[in-house]
Order: structure tokens, then C-alpha cells, then sequence
């Protein structure tokens, strides 16, 4: 089994990308890998955020349990909705249309979502939301305001994201930086 | 339409339960059942499954999305209140109809085993396991089991679906040891796991009330890769109808429009209907 997967998204941090989008987006990433990999662990890094040199896309052994990287335009297209660049490899666009109506139906999505803040996230964290369905409600959010205590509640234990920094930092120190 | 995602929500604790769901901090099998003005054959239900799962290690929990009902507002909720302990109630305060009744209660469940089951199936021992070996197959994304009526018989083993949208039961059941891949089964019963069911969208909303959401998502798992799977080692009573006092036979023909519309391969690739 693989113990852990590091993935770097070779796209500048943006300043005007709210966490709770970048926490979302590891979220989606991490359900999707989990279901090739179950159990793995997940850290995204940016350029500029990272340690070492990252492998290619094409020559890093991925899945596996060294650094890799994934192309900025493999998760994200400016010109397309996020969602289905993001899942355009492996989720059908047919399929989140249909969440999307779905959650419209359910009143998850809606005007009244125009706004994404601390209650909405609070409401959503209560149900068994899924990154499909908080990406969709997020990303449907003209405006985002969430504090940082809110994005801490989403972003799961404090131990389980210090066991990621310290792998992390394993496998950065393992890498070649020749 | 309900703006807030949170209905009312509770868990019954009646003083002298006829059947109590045990309690798991962390369940493998969420089991939700979608009611509308349902009696009291859902506790007989909820006790059946309970019984059937008496021997087994399998941690679960068991929600009710208690659909608003015009004429009868509180009966399932009376009934549940009465009878039960451990259930969990979701009350959206209005009719989601079968798919949202069903996609609310994935939102309040966590298992990563969704079960889908009608008010009105009695369970028998040893149903659930032979369904969940099939589970970590590719090439499976619904697995369900054989549906028989009360004196026995084979209600289906799956369905048909033909060209012009019109459906019929297979009523071969396979044996213990096979399988069937039909083209859908009734979602009377349908085990999947939460990321297969988060894979494909969940249930369509547009053939509300009820009816073909089923055959839609069937269509949807074989067009991606997935598909259905009856299991002949696992077996349930359906009452048909039992889910209400109606006992009509309802009029899907605009579902089945729908579903004519939103899969228009359907006229091509199925089989003409038999004469």
C-alpha cells in the first residue's frame, strides 16, 4: 500500500484564491486518489511553496510513494467550469450536471447561496457533504467569507496535518536537488 | 421549495421499542429508507433488518426521510416514535419525492456503504453479505438481491429495458452461486458504495414524484464504466405497494417520456418490446 502522495499543482499561489477553494480543491484531489490508492495521504504544494525539485508528470513513478507533479492545465482550466476540469478525467460532466440539479432540488444550491460564510460552511460541515457537493456550493459563491477558524474546521485534525508536513519533508529531503 | 439544508432531524427512543438499531460510532452500511405517509410495515421492516444482521460484525446505522404527506403528516413519524429506538428521522417538511428523499439522506449519513432500501422489504439472514463481496468489482456500481413476493416467487431479478422505454421483470432468478447483469433492478433495494455513488451523480431529480430515477441511474453507471448486478445468493420480500395504502398501479408514462428525452440511445440500442 501507499503510505503517502505528494502532489504539486505547478500554478503560482494566487492571492485572490480563497483557502477554502485551495482546501476544497485538496479535498477533491484527495477523494480521487483515494480511490486508486485507499488510505494514501495527500499534501498539495504550489511552485514557489515547495521544498525540492518536483518529478515530471510523465517520468515520476506515479501512483507512488516519491513527489510528483500535475500540470496546471491537467486540474485547471481557466475557460471551463472548475469542477469539470477538475474531475474532467475522471468524472463525466453528465454526472455533476446532474448533482448540480440535484442539489438545487434538495435547496443546497441556490440565490440564496450567493454568499459562501462561516454559517453556510458550519451547515454543510453537519451533513455528510461530499467534495463533489462543497465544490459545487462553493464554487456557485459570487462572494467568499470565511474566517480562518472556519477553513481550520474543514481542513480535519491537527495531527493528521502535522504526520503530512513530516512526510513531506521526508520525501523532500529525498529527492535528488542535483 | 425548502431553502435551508438542514430539515428537522432526530433519533427515535421510544420507552418500550419493538425493535432497537444499535448504535455505531462508525458505521460501514448506511441504510436509508425514503417514506411518504408510510405505516406500520416499515417497523416491521426495520426489524426484520435488524434481525438479519443479529449475527453479523457489520457496523451500520438506519435513517427514515420522512417525506411530507398531505393526508397523513405524522404516520410514519407516529410509528416510528412508537415502536422504534436508534432510527434515524429526517424530516424535510415537504415531499422531495424518491430521489431527493434519497439524496437527503445521503447527505445525512456517512457510511461508506449506501443501502438503499423501500419501507416495504422484509429481510431475510445472510442477504446483505453475498452483496457486499461484489462490491470492489470495477465493473459493478449497483448490486441488489433477488426480490421475491411473500409466498416465494420471484418478483424479479432485475429488469428489461426496451426501446420504446417500457420495462419487464426477469423472473429467472440465477442460483445461489450466480449472478445476473440486467439492465436495471428496482431500487427497492440497492447496495453501492458512497464514492461510486458520488462518482455518478446520485439520483436525477427529474422524474419526480417516483419512478425511472432507478432505470436513469443504472443507465448512467453502464454508460461509465459500472453497472448492475443481481446476486442470487440474497434474497428479500418486496410488498409491493406496501410503502402506502395506495395500492394503484401508478401512471409513469411521463417518467418514462423523460427518460426517453435524457437517453435518446435507449430507442437505438435496446431490444423492441415483446409483442
Amino acid at each position: 500500500m501507499t503510505s503517502a502522495v505528494v502532489l504539486a499543482l505547478l500554478r503560482p499561489a494566487k492571492a485572490s484564491r480563497h483557502p477554502i477553494i485551495a482546501e476544497t480543491e485538496r479535498r477533491v484531489v484527495h477523494f480521487e486518489l483515494d480511490k486508486r490508492l485507499p488510505g494514501c495521504k495527500l499534501v498539495l504544494r504550489q511552485v514557489g511553496e515547495s521544498i525540492g525539485p518536483w518529478r515530471s508528470f510523465d517520468g515520476g513513478p506515479w501512483p507512488g510513494d516519491r513527489a510528483v507533479a500535475i500540470a496546471d492545465d491537467v486540474l485547471w482550466h481557466d475557460d471551463e467550469p472548475p469542477l469539470t476540469a477538475l474531475f474532467g478525467r475522471t468524472i463525466d460532466p453528465v454526472s455533476t450536471d446532474v448533482r448540480s440539479r440535484m442539489l438545487h432540488f434538495l435547496g443546497l444550491l441556490g440565490d440564496h447561496a450567493s454568499t459562501f460564510d462561516d454559517q453556510r460552511l458550519e451547515d454543510l460541515l453537519k451533513l455528510s457533504i461530499t467534495p463533489t457537493d462543497l465544490w459545487l456550493v462553493v464554487g456557485q459563491a459570487r462572494q467568499v467569507t470565511v474566517s480562518d477558524r472556519a477553513v481550520e474546521a474543514l481542513r480535519g485534525v491537527p495531527e493528521e496535518q502535522a504526520w503530512l508536513d513530516q512526510v513531506f519533508d521526508e520525501i523532500a529531503r529525498s529527492v535528488d536537488v542535483s | 421549495m425548502n431553502a435551508s439544508p438542514l430539515p428537522g432531524r432526530f433519533d427515535t427512543a421510544s420507552p418500550r421499542p419493538r425493535v432497537s438499531v444499535p448504535r455505531h460510532a462508525a458505521p460501514l452500511v448506511s441504510f436509508i429508507t425514503v417514506a411518504y405517509g408510510t405505516g406500520s410495515i416499515i417497523v416491521d421492516s426495520i426489524a426484520s433488518l435488524v434481525e438479519s444482521l443479529a449475527g453479523s460484525d457489520i457496523p451500520y446505522e438506519y435513517l427514515v426521510v420522512d417525506n411530507a404527506h398531505a393526508e397523513a403528516e405524522h404516520r410514519t413519524c407516529n410509528h416510528l416514535l412508537l415502536a422504534t429506538a436508534g432510527v434515524r428521522v429526517v424530516r424535510p417538511g415537504h415531499n422531495l419525492g424518491f430521489a431527493g428523499g434519497c439524496e437527503m439522506g445521503v447527505l445525512h449519513t456517512s457510511g461508506d456503504v449506501l443501502a438503499f432500501v423501500n419501507p416495504d422489504v422484509l429481510f431475510e439472514p445472510g442477504w446483505l453479505e453475498p452483496l457486499l463481496r461484489h462490491l470492489d468489482d470495477p465493473a459493478v456500481s449497483i448490486v441488489s438481491p433477488v426480490l421475491l413476493e411473500p409466498d416465494g416467487s420471484v418478483q424479479e431479478a432485475g429488469y428489461r429495458l426496451f426501446s420504446d422505454g417500457s420495462v419487464a421483470p426477469i423472473l429467472e432468478a440465477p442460483g445461489a452461486d450466480e449472478t445476473v447483469r440486467p439492465d436495471y433492478a428496482s431500487a427497492a433495494c440497492w447496495v453501492m458504495k458512497r464514492v461510486e455513488h458520488e462518482r455518478l451523480g446520485g439520483l436525477a431529480p427529474d422524474y419526480f414524484p417516483a419512478y425511472y430515477e432507478d432505470v436513469d441511474f443504472a443507465l448512467r453507471a453502464a454508460a461509465l464504466g459500472g453497472g448492475t448486478l443481481v446476486v442470487g445468493a440474497s434474497t428479500i420480500v418486496h410488498l409491493h405497494h406496501g410503502s402506502t395504502d395506495d395500492s394503484t398501479v401508478p401512471d409513469v408514462s411521463r417518467q418514462r417520456r423523460t427518460l426517453l428525452e435524457l437517453w435518446p440511445s435507449v430507442a437505438r440500442v435496446q431490444p423492441q418490446p415483446p409483442a
